[in-house]
């Protein structure tokens, strides 16, 4: 491995969604700073590699909607607003959340209302337009369900891929293999250090998700975040089965038939303990496969090609946590476990505030600040 | 208490002993195959509706073997818990191993668990290597064995070691027309430094020497040339497999220029050694080493087959190759070492019990040291894969996508697997992963793909239909 | 290549040994029509497809065809639509009498675009 610059303008530490599209927003601002982006694992090694390649604006907190309303276009328009001619795999067939009983439904109703106040064009489903979008599903129980037809599927391999070469295109020094162990203040600037080598960096974005809190705990940061883990697993390829990715609260359950054909069934356990432990469980099999049959019956001849654990970043109000940190240049950029259809307007945001730039009002409100201030937290409830 | 148990997964020559050795030795033993009949790869069982073929002189002492062999797997079998067309699927702790097959499931417990998995052919891509009509060497014998069906009518064949030829001769037999039997380096010459050493290895190997012989006898009376310091540079034909391309190589895999010929075919088969089946052993946490060619990514283990991991053992070609004759031997030690384990937690309580099996296998062993040179790839043998040939035959991923990433900088194998998409199809990355290691460079090699669970092909219907472990192994 | 030509020749030689018993026929139907080819009981499906001379049975993601390569169930390239169910591997499914064999495009379709279970996509 090529060594690691001893100084950097602007270091980003995590190279997922939130960090590659920070570190390639602030060159773009900045192609006069350096950025240093420094990744401990592989490409696609944690988080944004194992999530369900779902996006969806319909959510119920405005932060929500409205990161997921700004990504949207960049993810229209990907190959060439980051010049990615290979295509993200984008399958816009819309997102179905059903609601089984009508406390759910009211749910989606008033999600709809704070939606349309930001023009989001989504709608409430009665259960027979609900069986047309999607004939396969077993809707036994569901008494209707929201939908939009702009949400969808596409692949956070390709995205990270089209954010890589974009951002090493851009000029961003991207390292791979590079775990940083800490990061401390130094003389109006930063010290990071990585398998014994230090680095200096004027300003710092730190971009690690659940683990966020190991670099920053002993610098008396307190981001409030904790790790879920979570479990997916993928079939083979099948014949079309599913046009719309699925949200079933009852099912604790998400399904999205990708452009290539597998089925990704992310299965979650309202029941399991928050933690760092993201191995597959034994019993995820019977009760989510079980499960996903129950929902999409033709799943069951279908055959399972992996599955996979991954963490949620649980946050208090279930939104990300994009911004400044109490100590002046270091900034945090947290998905609050949607960070791979929120990331293109993260990062770009994030970018601008890093660079001192003015932000949206709504931006600004996710800042790390929120949880000190003691005003009342607008709280996500969409989440499966 | 219920009865120390022993799990051991494949019934190929080495869990058919294994599974033998820990029931005769008193532990419960329950031995799952994803295969209907006992055999494993080397002794692929036709259905009775086909078995009774004539047996030629050149086959015979492979029947021989095979007959000691289900002879002394029958004698412990009624102790037995078989599992045909049961596969593991997933491993969460020796205390739950998922076994699955058609319709149900099942998490089972083992006090020591034998991974006996096999391994699969390797195949070193060319341009045209996905036309219908090539196939890998065992291929041809697999349908052979396994349904007295031969695969063509001309089947030119290449690669490396001694699998081509024998399977040419076996197609020979089989009243193919073989072309050509192409060749990296000729198998028998690093054969005789190592054995002339080694009068022991050499006798040991005998067998297998003169069964060798036999088998290029086949050969030679058919007047098929076998071409050795060749290299296959493509396969052509109009939507199918028409004609193989080979030259002459410079000793490095490079082929010299004027020495193409090509040979018409209707079926080419290829083999380049083989891959050693250890998604098991590392998904169960095993350590592993890279042995390009033994067979990959081989679990690190002893002399008793046991690995990092309390209580998981390895036997047979799963821990690299050997070939059927070590692996039944290995079978019955690491079979004593598990059973040493299962009921005592000291494998080398039965050690005394398997010490014929071990010498003989150390004979085998030093033999096979010797015939494993013949896998040695030369160095160059990539540069063959031109930009626009498919790499991953599942993923359609090409030579010049793999080619960008690494450049990109993603040299590790898992990082190459996500950016490309190769090695995550329906197969698994059994057929690309070792193709997309070499192409990553020298970080390549160094680590395993992750063995997630789910690494059998089993449906969500039999994976939601869990039933209970008790009628397991009682 | 002519297919009529190279199986009516190949069936019988193909098989080296005599087959004890009765054969019977599977069904396989390509975008070119259906057709009967003979089969003997313990053969895999793919066996008896090579048998009379049929080397391709799907057409995979990037357009090209594709038949048996490893034989053993490893490399899930002898997919094809068996009795219905799409992803059916050819060298692992024993041939049964009247046994439905269909050419698989891509995931899973039959060559004219519609599912397998009926239906278009
Ligand atoms: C099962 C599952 C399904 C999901 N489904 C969806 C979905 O459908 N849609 C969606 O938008 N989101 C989904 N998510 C959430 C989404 O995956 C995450 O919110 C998002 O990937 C987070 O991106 P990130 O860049 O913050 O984190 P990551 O992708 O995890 O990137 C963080 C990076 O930091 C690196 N790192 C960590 N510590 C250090 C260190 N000390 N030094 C250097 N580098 C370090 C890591 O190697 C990693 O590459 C899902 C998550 C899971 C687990
Ligand atoms: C195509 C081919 C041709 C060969 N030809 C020769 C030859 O001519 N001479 C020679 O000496 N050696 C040959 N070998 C090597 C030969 O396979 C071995 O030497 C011998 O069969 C090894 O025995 P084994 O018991 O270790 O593995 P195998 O015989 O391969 O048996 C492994 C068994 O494990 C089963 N299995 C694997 N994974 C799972 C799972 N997850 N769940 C359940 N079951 C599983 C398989 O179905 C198989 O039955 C060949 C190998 C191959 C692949
Ligand atoms: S030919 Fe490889 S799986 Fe059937």
């Amino acid at each position: 491995m090529t060594t690691l610059p001893r100084i950097a303008d602007i270091a980003v530490i995590g190279g997922g969604a939130y960090g590659l599209s920070v570190a390639l927003w602030l060159r773009r601002l900045r192609p006069d700073l350096s950025v240093l982006l420094l990744d401990r694992s592989d490409f696609a090694g944690n988080e944004t590699g194992r999530c369900g390649a779902g996006f969806r604006v319909q959510w119920g907190a405005a932060g929500n909607i409205r990161l997921c309303q700004d990504s949207l276009p960049s993810y229209e328009n990907f190959a060439e607003e980051f010049g990615y001619p290979e295509g993200i795999e984008f399958k816009q067939d819309g997102y179905l959340i059903l609601a089984h009983g009508e406390e759910q439904l009211d749910q989606l109703r008033r999600n709809i209302a704070l939606q349309s106040r930001f023009g989001v064009d989504s709608s409430l489903l009665t259960v027979e337009e609900a069986a047309r979008l999607a004939p396969g599903l077993n809707l036994s129980g569901v008494v209707g369900g929201s939908f939009c037809a702009r949400d969808g599927s596409l692949s956070p391999f390709r995205v990270l891929d089209g954010f890589h070469r974009a951002a090493a295109r851009a000029g961003v020094l991207i390292r791979h293999g590079v775990k940083v162990d800490s990061v401390e203040p130094f003389s109006s600037a930063f010290r990071l250090s990585a398998g014994g080598e230090a680095i200096e960096a004027g300003r710092v974005v730190v971009a690690t998700d659940t683990r966020i809190p190991q670099l920053l705990g002993s610098l008396g940061i307190d981001i409030p975040v904790q790790p879920y883990p979570n479990q997916a697993f993928v079939t083979e390829p099948l014949p079309p089965r599913l046009g719309p990715c699925v949200v079933s609260f009852a099912h604790e359950m998400f399904l999205n038939q990708t452009a290539r054909g597998s089925v990704v069934v992310v299965a979650s356990d309202r029941r399991r303990a928050l933690g760092a432990d993201a191995q597959p469980t034994a019993d995820l099999f019977p009760r989510a496969a079980a499960r996903a049959i129950d929902l999409l019956p033709a799943l069951g001849t279908a055959r399972l090609l992996r599955s996979w654990g991954g963490l949620y970043s649980i946050t208090p109000d279930m939104l990300a946590v994009l911004g400044e940190t109490a100590l002046p240049g270091l900034f945090v950029a947290l998905s609050g476990a949607k960070g791979f259809m929120t990331a293109p307007a993260a990062g770009r945001l994030l970018a601008q505030l890093v660079d001192g730039q003015a932000v949206p009002d709504w931006f600004a409100r996710l800042s790390p600040a929120r949880f000190a201030s003691g005003e009342e937290l607008e709280k996500e409830p969409a989440i499966v | 208490m219920s009865r120390a148990r022993v799990v051991v997964v494949g019934a190929g020559p080495a869990g058919m002993m294994a599974a033998a050795q820990a029931a005769r030795l008193g532990c419960a033993v329950v031995l799952v195959d994803e295969a209907p009949r006992p055999g494993g790869q080397i002794h692929r069982q036709p259905p009775p509706s086909l078995a009774g073929g004539a047996v030629s002189a050149a086959a015979r002492p492979e029947a021989e073997r095979k007959r000691r062999l289900f002879d002394r797997f029958a004698r412990h079998a009624g102790a037995i818990d078989h599992r045909p067309g049961t596969s593991v699927t997933a491993i969460y702790g020796l205390d739950r191993i998922l076994i699955a097959d058609e319709t149900s499931s099942r998490l089972i417990r083992a006090d020591a668990l034998v991974v006996a998995t096999g391994l699969h052919e390797r195949v070193v891509p060319v341009p045209g290597w996905t036309l219908p009509g090539v196939v890998t060497a065992g291929a041809l014998q697999a349908l052979l064995k396994g349904g007295r069906v031969r695969a063509g009518d001309r089947i030119a064949l290449a690669g490396a070691g001694p699998l081509p030829l024998v399977a040419a001769a076996q197609m020979v037999e089989a009243g193919a027309t073989v072309p050509v039997v192409a060749l990296l380096r000729p198998p028998w010459s690093p054969l005789w430094p190592g054995l002339l050493r080694d009068p022991a290895a050499l006798w040991a190997g005998r067998g297998v020497l003169s069964e060798g012989w036999r088998w290029l006898s086949v050969l030679r009376r058919a007047g098929v040339p076998v071409l050795t310091r060749h290299v296959a540079l493509s396969v052509s034909g109009d939507g199918a497999a028409e004609r193989l391309v080979i030259a002459r190589h410079d000793g490095r895999g490079r082929p010299v220029p004027g020495t193409e010929r090509r040979f018409a075919a209707d079926t080419v088969a290829f083999n380049h050694g083989f891959t050693a089946n250890s998604e098991l052993a590392r998904m169960a946490g095993a350590e592993t080493r890279f042995d390009p060619r033994r067979g990959g990514w081989l679990p690190v283990r002893d002399g008793d087959g046991a690995t990092s991991v309390p209580g998981l053992f390895v036997a047979g070609d799963a821990g690299g190759f050997a070939g059927g004759l070590a692996a039944a031997c290995d079978g019955a030690v690491v079979g004593a070492a598990a059973a040493g384990w299962a009921l005592h937690r000291d494998a080398g309580r039965f050690a005394a019990q398997a010490a014929a099996d071990r010498a003989e296998r150390a004979r085998h062993w030093t033999f096979q040291a010797a015939l494993a040179a013949s896998w040695e790839l030369p160095r160059d043998i990539h540069e063959l894969v031109t930009p626009a040939t498919v790499v991953c035959r599942c993923e359609g991923v090409t030579r010049a996508r793999i080619d960008r990433a690494v450049a990109d900088g993603h040299d590790g194998l898992n990082g190459l697997k996500r950016n490309t998409r190769a090695g995550m199809g329906s197969c698994g990355g059994r057929s690309c992963l070792r193709t997309l290691a070499a192409l990553a460079g020298p970080r390549g090699e160094g680590e395993a793909v992750n063995a997630r669970p789910g690494i059998r092909p089993v449906t969500l219907a039999a994976l939601a239909n869990r039933v209970s472990d008790e009628s397991v192994g009682s | 290549m002519d297919r009529a030509a190279s199986s009516a020749a190949a069936t019988p030689s193909r098989r080296p040994d005599v087959r004890e018993g009765e054969g019977f026929t599977i069904l396989f139907e390509d975008r070119f029509g259906q057709r009967a080819i003979p089969a003997w009981a313990g053969e895999s499906v793919a066996a008896a497809l090579l048998a009379a001379g049929e080397r391709a049975w799907r057409t995979a993601e990037d357009g090209s065809q594709r038949g048996l390569f490893c034989g053993i169930g490893v490399c899930w390239e002898c997919r094809c639509i068996i009795d219905g169910r799409p992803n059916s591997r050819a060298c692992q499914t024993e041939a049964r009498p009247g046994l439905s064999v269909r050419w698989q495009v891509g995931p899973g379709l039959l060559p004219d675009g519609g599912l397998p279970d009926g239906g278009a996509s």
